[in-house]
């Protein structure tokens, strides 16, 4: 070693010197070789410590934080379903639209600023937004108005909407135009008829507050189908470039749920009766000076409702200005005292136990005394007799209370139950009232007076016409429905079931009673005539019956005097049921043309459905019945 | 003992294990007889792969032996070198190189280069084709917006109220009660009703400046029953119409 430690220094001075040299390097760098192989397995251990770490101890926390920062959910939107006629004819259904919108405040800060001045050909903000303003009153006319488009644009708001409901195809043509300008997809709900069947539909807007954004029943079978109607809008993760979440990074896409679209509600409208209806019905209010009125067309054997009108209807294309009123559907919320109309009880109860006939004779006092109180007559009369034909012909008060008298309390309760009085008819609207019927261990002595002259009790005007529908139906009451079916988006058709029918009397005496509720429509002289015969259909028996029910004067709690309920309900045609048409006026005029019935509606509808839908006429005219046996 | 000899515990006669040992073995690298290795620091013609040995063996024996070579140490290792190397470097160019071999790194190539050039092309037309879809998507989208918009055209035009107008601006007016002709059995002809001509109603009464409103029970799905009152016993009730 000594000598090797000698050698050293001369070596440079050797023959073989580079090399040599070199070689003897090696040693002298020894510590900082050392050193920095320590350095680097210390910044290998860091490294490795560090990989460990992140990769390891923080890995769920911080992907978790890039997840949140890169990946955005999109939804698709998800058709919501049309609601079409019982014919297929659309009465709502959904389109694609674009919102356009405009950030002012960023717009014009990006305007003024100078490294963009070259961008702009020396066009100034104001002149800019004119030009945008321009552009979209052309294309869209009298959709937008300019000078408050303008308004809009020069306002110093960070976001605004310029119009909510545009034409995607100009949309696009103006986001192409105008890049600063920006369209977000929308689907608007098109009613293209209108008003027709407005209180049944209902009404669907858009919604921003629900997650995700989109249409949404408000109103009437739109909000109580919603679930139906709405399906389920597609979802996806894809990730976006950081602070803009319209560009998305191809190939990203995850846990991608496609839109489902909702279904179809076929409904069993008709929508040229429910037009019709509709006209006809407003035209009477207006005419007779009602405060308002409902009619309904159902059809006699199945109960479905071809058309339910109410006297106000809204627009839903346009519902800014719709009243509480006109968005309801009184026809079902609202229940009424019926008056003379529910006298078919008692037609029905005396002649299915059998007690009379129609021919059968009853002595008609001038008043009659049941409990405590006094039932008259609509006219003054001295003692007469009349047949049973006659009691409900010309509607009397007490030849009705006879009878029932007869029947009993416990069987005319019954039949008022059978009748489908007092609940729900389940048609499946929302907001159905069952009406009000007293039961019978709370009646007092003068209900049993008042119940069969359709006092004391109320219904609303299905559950009015579904008491002539199972007259109709030869005894048998099909609860009405107005949903068809619903049409499922792969294609399945779920018709809803037809209701369970309800035996309310044999269909002998349905047909009697049918039969002799033609008389109502007699046309003849004092005292032989009916007390409607502007509801006749020439060539059609009518069988039908009218109806005034004094109504509750707030003031004194008592019955009125003036405000009257005015009802018709009947059957076309008598001899081979088609149609059970129910119409209630809410105080008409006294003076008014047609303000005592509502017979003259009838005939019109009536008429109007035996056009469309071609009905054969009857075979024979109705026969003459005696309703005044003697006076 | 049955047990295979890799299976036997340590605490065993130290079998020698051999294959992987051996050249496990830190000796046989750093064994200054070996020839080939040991000359290799010295050969010039190699520096590299002599370094790399160097390394490998730092010992200080070793080193301490080569620093006291002498001179014809010195050249009697050079000359080994040139022997090893000699022997060595022809023999990697020994045996003619197999033509084999030439085509199949030539297929290789080629089959590289038509891959790459494949997957390009495919890339390409892959890009190519999304545009095309992107624009077919683009014009579906257009025409599906132009389907709906006509159908809703269509279903405006084919509503009640638009027919109901349009027939009115035709002059046409609601027929009234239409007379029917019955064909009885025997051929005859009966009329029902009377014929007459459909007259134009007389403009419909101006609606109500301000329809009174309806009791605040009918606000939407507000469910509501009336209850009747009682009714005065002296009350008259006029029935029927």
């Amino acid at each position: 070693m000594t000598q090797a430690a000698y050698r050293r220094p001369a070596r440079p001075v050797a023959a073989p010197p580079r090399r040599r040299r070199r070689k003897s390097i090696n040693p002298n760098s020894k510590p900082r070789l050392m050193v920095g192989r320590i350095l680097m397995v210390l910044a290998l251990v860091l490294a490795g410590a560090r990989l460990v770490d992140v990769q390891g101890f923080q890995a769920g926390a911080l992907s978790a934080k890039a997840e949140q920062q890169r990946a955005t959910q999109v939804f698709t939107p998800a058709q919501r379903g049309a609601i079409i006629d019982r014919d297929g004819v659309k009465l709502a259904f959904s389109i694609d639209i674009k919102a356009l919108y405009a950030q002012p405040k960023q717009l014009r800060s990006q305007w003024s600023d100078p490294k963009n001045a070259s961008l702009h050909k020396g066009v100034g903000y104001d002149q800019h937004i004119q030009a945008i303003a321009d552009e979209m009153a052309r294309l869209l006319g009298s959709q937008v108005s300019e000078p408050d488009l303008l308004t809009k644009l020069r306002s110093n708001v960070n976001f605004v909407y310029l119009d909510r409901t545009v034409d995607p195809t100009a949309a696009a043509q103006i986001t192409t135009d105008f890049p600063e300008i920006g369209a977000e997809d929308r689907s608007e709900r098109v009613y293209p008829d209108g008003s027709v069947g407005s209180n049944i539909i209902g009404l669907a807007r858009w919604q921003t507050d629900s997650n995700p954004a989109g249409l949404k029943g408000d109103v009437g079978l739109e909000s109580e189908m919603d679930s139906q109607l709405a399906g389920r809008a597609g979802m996806e993760w894809v990730d976006t470039q950081q602070g803009n979440n319209q560009v998305m990074i191809p190939n990203t896409v995850r846990d991608a749920q496609s839109a489902v679209p909702g279904g179809n509600v076929q409904l069993t409208i008709d929508s040229d009766v429910q037009y019709e209806l509709q006209q006809k019905l407003a035209e009477y209010v207006a005419k007779t000076g009602a405060k308002d009125g409902v009619a309904v067309v159902m059809d006699a054997h199945t109960g479905e409702v071809y058309g339910l009108a109410d006297d106000e209807s809204f627009d839903p294309n346009n519902p800014a200005g719709a009243t509480p009123a006109q968005l309801g559907d009184y026809a079902v919320t609202t229940p009424y005292e019926p008056g003379s109309v529910n006298k078919i009880v008692t037609a029905a109860a005396a002649i299915d136990e059998g007690l009379v006939t129609p021919t059968s004779t009853v002595n008609i006092p001038s008043e009659l005394r049941v409990a405590d109180r006094v039932i008259h007559d609509d006219w003054v009369h001295p003692d007469e007799l009349y047949t049973v034909t006659g009691i409900f012909a010309k509607s009397s008060n007490i030849g009705a209370d006879e009878l029932a008298q007869q029947v009993g309390p416990q069987r005319y309760y019954d039949m008022l139950m059978k009748m489908g009085l007092g609940q729900p008819t389940g048609v499946g609207l929302p907001g159905e009232s069952g009406g009000y019927v007293p039961a019978i261990d709370k009646w007092s002595g003068s209900t049993f007076g008042n119940l069969p002259i359709g006092q004391g009790l109320s219904m609303t005007v299905l559950q009015m016409a579904g008491m002539y529908q199972a007259i109709a139906n030869d005894g048998v009451r099909v609860p009405p429905r107005i949903i068809e079916s619903v049409t499922q988006p792969d294609g399945t058709v779920v018709p809803t079931p037809q209701p369970a029918g309800v035996r309310v009397v044999s269909a002998q005496t349905a047909q009697t009673v049918r039969m002799m509720m033609r008389a109502v429509t007699q046309q003849a002289k004092t005292p032989q005539g009916g007390t409607g015969p502007s509801a006749a259909v020439p060539g059609y028996q009518i069988s039908g019956k009218t109806g005034t029910a004094q109504q509750i004067d707030p003031a004194c709690n008592c019955y009125s005097t003036s405000k009257n309920t005015v009802t018709f309900a009947g059957i076309l045609s008598a001899d081979n049921p088609r149609f059970v048409v129910g119409i209630m006026l809410n105080q008409p005029s006294d003076g008014a043309e047609g303000g005592q019935t509502a017979a003259p509606l009838f005939h019109d509808i009536a008429s109007y459905l035996a056009q469309r839908f071609q009905l054969p006429v009857s075979p024979t005219q109705t026969p003459y019945y005696t309703l005044v046996a003697q006076q | 003992m049955t047990a295979p000899a890799r299976a036997t515990p340590p605490s065993g006669a130290p079998t020698p294990p051999t294959r992987t040992r051996t050249r496990a073995n830190p000796s046989n690298l750093t064994n200054p007889a070996k020839p080939t290795r040991s000359a290799q620091p010295r050969q010039s013609t190699q520096p590299r792969q002599g370094e790399g040995v160097t390394r490998l063996t730092p010992t200080p024996e070793r080193s301490g032996a080569s620093r006291a070579r002498s001179a014809a140490a010195e050249r009697a290792y050079a000359r080994r070198a040139q022997r090893t190397q000699r022997m060595v470097g022809p023999r990697a160019e020994r045996g003619p190189r197999p033509a084999g071999r030439v085509s199949f790194v030539v297929l290789v190539i080629s089959l590289l280069v038509a891959g790459v050039v494949a997957t390009l092309w495919l890339s390409t037309q892959a890009t190519a084709d999304s545009y095309k879809l992107a624009q077919a998507q683009q014009d579906t989208g257009a025409l599906s917006e132009q389907v709906q918009s006509m159908q809703q055209q269509v279903a405006q035009g084919n509503s009640p109220e638009a027919l109901a107008a349009r027939a009115k601006q035709l002059g046409m007016v609601p027929a009234g009660d239409p007379a029917h002709l019955v064909v009885g059995p025997d051929g005859s002809v009966t009329v029902v009703g009377t014929p007459s001509a459909a007259t134009a109603p007389p403009p419909p009464a101006p609606p109500p400046a301000t329809p009174p409103s309806r009791p605040s029970t009918t606000a939407p799905a507000n469910h509501t029953t009336t209850t009747p009152p009682t009714i005065p016993p002296t009350s008259r009730t006029p029935a029927g119409g």
